[in-house]
């Protein structure tokens, strides 16, 4: 079974992050992602400025992580387990512009991207087009737009998951739009690739692991779906997030004689391999083999990000 | 061959639970007795479901601890995810942050004796 995970414990400026993952691991939680919020990325211009003047760049804070003693894992060491620490970014996604100054490397350096989508076609955007890990929504108020199905199965199909913050539960002004938009997000996606977070402002707003699959049963999740939403789905993202950091390549195949020169030596390497693999009755599969090769992308293409396909 | 059977018609849920306030070492207004603590689940079950859905989950303290704010809650089986989600969204006793943390559900009260989660490794 996966680890119990809560993907968002907000970073705050005054309130002690040590103290909420504290908190977070006597409750048994395995994953915990630290969340550093920041509402735009982009500042607007103000209005007596042209609007030639570059706009002022907004300072992203460096991804925290808290160091913990053998003493303040000691819980979970007693399991055999140990805490892992992820950062994540949020942000407003309000303006298209947003997604390129998200890709910029500082935003990139943090394990997690989530975005909440204002609008309708922003929400499209984040589901079908733009690499993020995460679509979370403002959930204590009521939702501006309608979740279609049709980019919401796309963003299924693509890894992206849909966050429930269930601290917005907590207050009686915000529970009922909160229950709503739980229950509307549950009818969209039919509990696939939804988890359930704390988004936890002080340590007393985080609740133990069974707690929160409890509360999935009450928005609509069923049982094993509900326990996925904490665990399972969390970790499917996580690895989301790990691919958009790994190397990215292509494979291509070609005729042998079109290779360059310094890459011939793949040929005889590749048909060593499949003699050697065969044994001796494999001399035609390893003709084969010598006809295409396969040309790896070198180490310099592989370094270099291919986001603008 | 092999057929799983889940017994899940017991009649009950016995869960043991716990109220964490912050920072314990503060005094309550009030001292959290048996009776406020009774209180304190009712006022979570109605402020999630209202005036009759609140009503309509009976929920019994069989015991309760008053050093520990701990208790022994019983309730119909169907009502289980009710009250426990009620208890889950509440965060506030007599305006002081508070949780309460469910240490331990079963159908059966004898599963409560022991709980292996809690054994304190020295």
């Amino acid at each position: 079974m996966a680890a119990f995970s809560d993907l968002n414990i907000l970073h705050m400026e005054n309130v002690s992050t040590k103290e909420k993952l504290l908190m977070a691991i006597k409750l048994g939680y395995e994953v915990v992602a630290i969340n550093n919020y920041v509402e735009n990325v982009l500042v607007k211009d103000d209005k007596g400025k042209s609007k030639k003047e570059p706009s002022k760049v907004v300072e992203i804070p460096a991804p925290v992580k808290v160091h913990l003693t053998e003493r303040d894992i000691g819980d979970l060491k007693v399991k055999g387990a140990s805490l892992k620490q992820l950062s994540r970014f949020t942000t407003v996604l309000s303006d298209p512009g947003q997604w390129r100054r998200m890709q910029e490397d500082d935003i990139q350096a943090y394990d997690l991207l989530a975005v909440q989508p204002t609008t309708e076609k922003l929400f499209h955007m984040a589901c079908t087009a733009i690499e993020i890990d995460i679509i979370t929504f403002n959930i204590g108020d009521k939702l501006t737009y309608y979740l279609k199905p049709a980019p919401v199965s796309k963003a299924i199909e693509r890894g992206v998951h849909f966050e429930i913050v269930y601290s917005e539960g907590f207050h009686s002004s915000s529970r009922r739009t909160f229950i709503a938009n739980a229950l509307r997000i549950m009818h969209v996606t039919h509990g696939k690739n939804v988890i359930i977070s704390s988004g936890a402002r002080e340590a007393m707003d985080v609740r133990g692991p069974y707690d929160v699959a409890n509360l999935g049963l009450l928005i609509g999740l069923q049982e094993p779906q509900s326990k996925d939403a904490i665990s399972t789905n969390s970790r499917a993202c996580v690895l989301h997030a790990n691919t958009r950091h790994s190397v990215k390549s292509v494979i291509s195949v070609r005729s042998s004689s079109e290779l360059k020169a310094e890459d011939q030596w793949t040929v005889e390497a590749c048909r060593k391999e499949a003699s050697e693999e065969s044994g001796d009755d494999s001399s035609e599969s390893a003709a084969e083999e010598a006809d295409s090769s396969f040309d790896a992308a070198r180490p310099e293409s592989k370094r270099r990000r291919m986001d603008g396909v | 061959m092999y057929e799983r059977r889940v017994i899940t018609k017991s009649e009950f849920h016995y869960m043991r639970v716990s109220l964490d306030v912050q920072n314990p070492a503060k005094a309550l207004p009030v001292e959290l007795t048996n009776v406020y603590f009774k209180q304190a689940v009712t006022a979570a079950l109605t402020r999630l479901f209202g005036d009759i859905g609140g009503a309509m989950v009976a929920v019994d303290v069989l015991k309760y601890n008053e050093g520990d704010r701990s208790a022994i809650l019983r309730v119909h089986s169907h009502n289980l995810v009710k009250l426990w989600s009620a208890l889950t969204l509440t965060d506030r006793y007599m305006s002081r942050k508070c949780a309460f943390r469910v240490h331990q559900v079963s159908p059966y009260l004898m599963g409560l004796a022991v709980n292996s989660r809690e054994y304190e490794h020295t």
